[in-house]
């Protein structure tokens, strides 16, 4: 695929610079894309991978340098004139209109018209054609908020092709998307590589790059460290790039000496928003120092589960203790007093105020507490002080305390939440997916202060969906299914596909006549 | 607070702009634009008397204005400034008429606290309602308003009705209830006081008290702030009793401070105008002063205009109206 005409410029950017306030999010990139390649932007969350994508389709300005598009200076100023130029972006978060069909929403905006009226007829032969064309294979009379978000991917991609664009930027697709989703996805880009269009991809999976890609520039800090051939790179290098060091993807498995039962959960029942019974009669408890994980597909019950067990949720039946201290009924700040950190799912929305500064946000669950208020009054000096401290030893630096949250990349966001959760004083952390989105070394620095609580004694409750994450932590699991425990079982003592089916409904006494002869 | 030269300068620039088309507006109806703006500056500004009538009107403007950004700052959408406000001045008469045989150290104090309780009490509704129920504060406010208002009415024509005079308007309340007036031969009496001390008392609040940084935390993202503890239902109800609070002093100004009885329409929309100064003032407590000031320059400067050069009363307004969109102008497209 390499000949002369592939190997054309067809998007040259030179020495583009951006800054955010007090962050630096593109320095002097230079970067070039041949004309029918898969050119891949590899970084960590925060490298400013997004940033340069948003400057390439007109979001943002770039404060200096410029972009050259088929040879030419490109003054892109709003999304408009790089689409009129033949750009187009597929965005992590859809923007689809749900109650529209497939086919409203790909003309949506561009519209052919027969005198005052949509002309229905002659839109659906163009968008099929293009569809089949290139293979994505899409009901175009379906509604849009019925198809699962792997066929609403392709909308966006056809709603980009229809559009007239040549290149594609595409920021992280496979986030959302299932393995299997995501092997059509390579498909379908493989075909469009063939007709001629160009992709830029962007993506921290190191499988994924090095199964894709043509060519893969790294970002890291705001610079691009280097563009290499895929041909003439390995998985290893890449990360070491990536990150700036060598990872080890290593395996927390030490053995620590469990303490007591701290928490105790029995046979609860908790009710979702709806009113659905969620979780169902469900029982565990954590001893100090293990971790004990929950797996299971998302949306059976973990999330209202950790709610119950912080005090957000009402717990509807059952009771949970904490140590000896029933905690049923307590409300979240006295289980937070009583020594129960959280880690929430969604680290924008629910675990800090992103329009708050990074020092707000390491007080907001303490600041009506001494030393932090005598009396109702702040005591800004020791808040200050305090939060210095932890912005050191997490790590989080270069970053002004002043800063607002919302600037921080989601690595540095939840080193934020877990100097704050694990400064507190606590005997229970509960983590609910503390890793989701993340990057490599932002995890791997996640999963090593999750094994140093556990070697400091504290029980841990993780939940999560990565088997990796759970097979890394945990020895004992707790398999939840539709709210109920599927089984509890030690780590050695299954396999993954054991545990596979038990994620989809196999309770673990079923599971033993299935597999005879293994003893579980 | 940081005043930077390019804000100022922007400020100016969009204030400029609203001037220049309320010029064309005055040219187009035959009134020198010129004559106009000096009306406007000498009224407010540069005479005694307009300035005390300015400050008279901003001291009624600032604490409404407070108590709305109060609720704001949380989150809470209160649109009941008005009902609030008038209930802080049934309280006031009220206690006004009924204890006037007291001396003002026992009276002044009653009829604050009164007040102040009357607001809270009425604030209170949609903010339960939406702590507990997630029912909408703006439409339970809103809607408090008009029984309310209707209530001082039936007051006024009613039971505590002055038979004495034709005008429907209660009996006076006791002299002891009297705000004193702070400059003789003026309407400037001492809420003024009370005002522009609630004011840094907030200010206070937000910058040093637990209850202040609850107050913004649960403003911005009450889901996190639950997570992390803080109780968001306490949050938004005292807010709310606040908000309620400071506009039924208000109200409370109103009557002790310039009427001294119950009249309709002693506020003639103030409350909702309160909600665009305490958002022009970025809902800071000191913000908040200076964009009070500005609107009773507008305000007490247009009704000049409208009242020695004889413009219509809609064309003052339209010029109030276009002078205010352009300052907002200012403050939201910063960034070009």
């Amino acid at each position: 695929m390499m000949d002369e005409q592939s190997r054309s410029v067809i998007l040259r950017c030179e020495k583009i610079s951006k800054s955010f306030q007090w962050v630096k999010a593109n320095q002097g990139i230079d970067l070039e894309v041949y004309r029918g390649e898969i050119h891949t932007i590899l970084g960590e969350n925060g490298a400013g991978k997004s940033t340069l994508m948003n400057i390439i389709y007109g979001i943002y300005q770039p404060d200096s340098g410029h972009i050259i598009y088929r040879g030419e200076i490109a003054d892109i100023k709003c999304p408009q004139d790089a689409i009129n130029l033949g750009i187009g972006m597929i965005h992590q978060h859809f923007t689809l209109v749900p109650t529209l069909s497939v086919l409203e929403n790909v003309i949506l905006g561009k519209t052919p018209t027969h005198g005052l009226f949509v002309d229905y007829k002659k839109a659906k032969r163009i968008v099929s054609e293009l569809s089949k064309s290139y293979g994505l294979q899409i009901d175009v009379d379906s509604l849009v908020g019925d198809l699962p978000i792997g066929i609403q991917q392709k909308v966006e991609i056809l709603k980009a092709l229809y559009r007239g664009a040549d290149t594609l930027i595409m920021d992280e697709p496979t986030a959302v998307l299932t393995p299997q989703e995501t092997e059509k996805l390579f498909l379908s880009i493989r075909e469009m590589i063939k007709l001629g269009k160009t992709v830029i991809f962007i993506s921290h999976k190191l499988d994924e790059v090095m199964e894709v890609s043509d060519r893969i520039s790294i970002l890291r800090q705001g610079k691009k460290f280097a563009t290499l051939s895929k041909t003439k790179t390995n998985k290893r290098e890449l990360a070491r790039l990536m990150v700036g060091r060598e990872v080890f993807f290593q395996r927390h498995q030490e053995e620590t000496e469990t303490g007591p039962v701290i928490l105790r959960v029995e046979q609860i029942s908790v009710r979702d928003n709806l009113g659905l019974e969620k979780v169902k009669g469900l029982s565990l408890e954590i001893y100090g120092g293990e971790v004990l994980g929950i797996a299971g597909i998302s949306g059976n019950g973990q999330k209202e589960l950790a709610e119950a067990i912080t005090g957000l949720r009402r717990t509807h039946y059952g009771q949970i203790y904490l140590q000896k201290q029933n905690i049923t009924h307590s409300s979240p700040a006295r289980i937070r007093g009583l020594g129960v950190a959280h880690i929430p799912e969604d680290r924008r929305t629910q675990g800090s105020i992103l329009d708050l500064n990074l020092v707000d946000n390491l007080i907001i669950d303490r600041f009506q507490r001494k030393p932090f208020s005598h009396f109702g009054f702040l005591d800004w000096k020791q808040i200050h002080q305090f939060a210095r401290k932890l912005l050191v030893s997490y790590d989080i630096k270069n970053i002004n305390e002043e800063t607002k949250a919302d600037k921080l990349s989601g690595g540095n966001l939840q080193r934020l939440i877990l100097a704050r959760e694990l400064s507190s004083r606590h005997q229970l952390l509960v983590a609910n997916k503390p890793t989701r989105g993340l990057d490599v070394g932002a995890i791997e620095y996640v999963h090593s202060q999750i094994a140093a609580q556990k070697k400091a004694g504290v029980a841990v409750l993780l939940i999560s969906e990565d088997l990796n994450e759970i097979f890394n932590l945990c020895q004992r699991i707790i398999i939840m299914y539709q709210g109920k425990n599927m089984g509890t079982v030690r780590l050695e003592d299954v396999s993954r596909e054991e545990i596979g089916m038990m994620m989809g409904g196999t309770p673990l006494n079923e599971l033993k006549p299935l597999l005879t002869g293994k003893n579980i | 607070m940081k005043v930077s030269w390019t804000k100022i300068r922007r400020l100016t620039i969009y204030f400029g702009f609203g001037l220049l088309v309320g010029t064309v507006l005055f040219i187009i109806l035959d009134v020198n634009p010129l004559t106009a703006y000096r009306i406007m500056i000498e009224s407010t500004l540069l005479s005694w008397s307009g300035f005390a009538e300015t400050v008279g009107r901003f001291s009624t403007l600032l604490l409404p204005s407070l108590g709305i950004a109060v609720a704001f700052r949380c989150g809470v959408f209160n649109i009941g400034a008005p009902g609030q406000i008038y209930m802080g001045a049934m309280a006031a008469t009220g206690v006004g008429i009924f204890f006037s045989g007291l001396s003002w150290y026992f009276l002044l104090p009653l009829v604050l606290l009164a007040s102040f309780i009357a607001g809270a009490a009425l604030a209170y509704i949609p903010a339960i309602l939406k702590a507990k129920f997630q029912i909408n504060e703006i439409l339970v406010s809103l809607m408090l308003n008009f029984p309310v208002i209707l209530f001082s009415t039936y007051l006024i024509v009613g039971p505590w009705r002055d038979r004495t005079v034709m005008e429907p308007q209660t009996s006076p309340i006791g002299q002891g209830a009297y705000l004193p007036l702070l400059f003789k031969g003026t309407s400037i009496n001492a809420s003024l006081i009370i005002g522009l001390a609630a004011a840094i008392l907030l200010y206070f609040m937000f910058r040093k008290m637990a209850l202040g940084f609850s107050i913004t935390a649960v403003g911005k993202n009450p889901e996190a702030s639950r997570f992390a503890g803080i109780n968001t239902t306490a949050t938004i109800v005292i807010s709310m009793l606040i908000s309620g609070g400071l506009s039924g002093l208000g109200g409370m100004g109103e009557i002790c401070g310039t009427y001294h009885r119950l009249i309709r329409g002693f506020s003639p929309g103030f409350g909702f105008i309160a909600i665009l100064i305490a958002i022009l003032g970025k809902l800071k407590p000191l913000g908040v002063v200076v964009s009070t000031f500005f609107f009773a320059v507008i305000m007490i400067g247009t009704d000049a205009i409208q009242r020695e050069m004889e413009v219509p009363s809609g064309i003052v307004l339209t010029i109030q109206a276009i002078l205010i969109i352009f300052i907002f102008l200012a403050g939201y497209l910063k960034n070009k």
